[in-house]
């Protein structure tokens, strides 16, 4: 083997442990939607209240960041490669950005976001707080889901699980339509259960209008639990 | 955790029947042997070969020939009661080496696609029959075409996944196999559920939900 030979595959081999960065900022002009498909690895966003929305990730190779603006459409999108790497996202919105993420393995935090909130995850954990969206669409196969915000009325919430708890938190005071449904686990909705007009209390199916209703709350989880909580 | 201890709770690992404590354990082994994957590995197909044997459903006449000569003893489907046989091990407590778990399930597959093949002679095929008493008019949910569709889809990503996983490494193969036991394991279920109560609009719905799980599943890792 030659000299050159041991420099490369010196100098690959400490490329691969290096870690790269990617750094964007973008400045919509109005509300804006921001997509973010990962693969595997962290994502987190969080509203600020500047007008800008700024993405950073730290990539270990071969993940590779790429990203697309076409006017207030910002997409961030995680290239497939084998063996697939990793990408950890921080993201900072505006508040009225919607948000729709997508991720195989690794958790995923939206915090204080009044956007509409789509996330579509394999393996891991989905943390909602602060939310206070017109529509949210949480599905998971294995990892649990928190929820807590308020729910606008006229608007949705659905959350799914395969395999993991449901645990949502809600103003006492938010009107809501409720229909909540475990294949294998306890349904448990606190004191909201005292309010609860109309439809069923079963093992598997709890459902019902909370005060005048309006908000669609559709919890589903296969083997977990749905816990619903008075702020 | 060694070898033989982690074979000993493969099986309960595949059902999710252990302790939280006891899967991470499963689950730290897996990751680190081979051996003990490719035991896992072998198990899962058996599991998932006999869920994926197309539901048939026979005249009257023929369903009481065919339970009577093949089960006499349970009344449900051929397909649940294969996978039902496999996830009650534990709860059976059978005093039994891999190798003659193995050997079981694939005799129950074996028996149940010799019963697939009678039934496939005597009459069309009809995907959303769990059972002999469900007429198709009390599944108004779940329609057989939708049915055959996801099933049909189900099969054509699952062909492609297996294709790719062999180029998977291991944390992505875990990720994906214990991904897909839960969501076979609530398949199971439902079918459970529908067996016992056909016209049950909630298990039609969840049994609708985990299938576009399924498929959301399959389609995520097939693109890996």
């Amino acid at each position: 083997m030659s000299l050159l030979s041991v420099v490369l595959l010196m100098l690959g081999a400490v490329g691969y442990a290096c870690t790269d960065r990617f750094e964007r900022i973008y400045t919509p002009q109005g509300a804006a939607h921001l997509t973010i498909k990962n693969m595997n690895g962290d994502i987190r966003v969080n509203a600020w209240d500047r007008k800008t929305i700024n993405v950073r990730a730290i990539t270990l190779p071969p993940a590779k960041v790429e990203d697309r603006v076409s006017g207030n459409e910002f997409t961030i999108s995680v290239k497939r490669h084998l063996p697939p790497g990793a990408a950890s996202f921080e993201v900072s919105v505006p508040a009225n950005t919607s948000i729709t993420l997508s991720n195989v393995m690794g958790k995923i935090e939206v915090n204080g976001v009044a956007g509409d909130v789509a996330v579509d995850s394999i393996d891991g954990e989905i943390r909602l707080q602060g939310i206070r969206a017109a529509s949210v669409d949480v599905k998971v196969t294995a990892g649990n889901i928190f929820f807590e915000g308020d729910l606008l009325d006229g608007g949705s919430c659905s959350l799914q699980a395969v395999k993991g708890d449901i645990d949502v938190t809600l103003p006492a005071a938010t009107p809501f339509d409720l229909n909540a449904r475990s294949l294998s686990g306890a349904i448990n909705i606190g004191d909201f259960i005292n309010n609860l007009m109309g439809g069923s209390k079963l093992r598997k199916n709890v459902s019902g209008t909370h005060l005048r209703g309006g908000a669609r709350l559709s919890l589903t989880t296969f083997s977990g639990r749905v816990l619903l909580h008075k702020k | 955790m060694f070898c033989n201890q982690c074979q000993e709770l493969v099986s309960d690992y595949i059902d999710g029947a252990l302790e939280l404590g006891e899967q991470l354990q499963v689950e730290r082994h897996l990751a680190d042997c081979e051996a003990c994957r490719a035991v896992r590995d072998d198990l899962l197909q058996i599991v998932h070969f006999s869920r994926q044997l197309p539901l048939q459903t026979p005249s009257g006449a023929v369903w009481s020939r065919i339970r009577s000569e093949v089960d006499s003893q349970q009344p449900a489907s051929v397909w649940y009661r294969t996978a039902r046989r496999l996830s009650t091990m534990r709860s059976r407590h059978f005093d039994m080496s891999i190798p003659q778990l193995v050997a079981s399930a694939a005799a129950l597959v074996i028996v149940a696609s010799v019963t697939v093949a009678l039934l496939r002679r005597q009459g069309p095929v009809d995907l959303t029959t769990t059972g002999g008493s469900a007429t198709p008019q009390e599944k108004s949910l779940l329609s057989h075409r939708d049915v055959a569709q996801m099933e049909e889809k189900i099969n054509e990503l699952a062909q492609t996944v297996e294709q790719r996983k062999r180029t998977w490494d291991p944390e992505l193969r875990e990720a994906f196999q214990r991904n897909m036991i839960y969501v076979d394991q609530s398949l199971a279920e439902c079918h459970h559920d529908l067996d016992a109560n056909p016209a049950d609009d909630l298990s039609q719905e969840l049994m609708l939900g985990a299938y576009r799980e399924k498929m959301r599943l399959l389609a995520s890792f097939s693109e890996f």
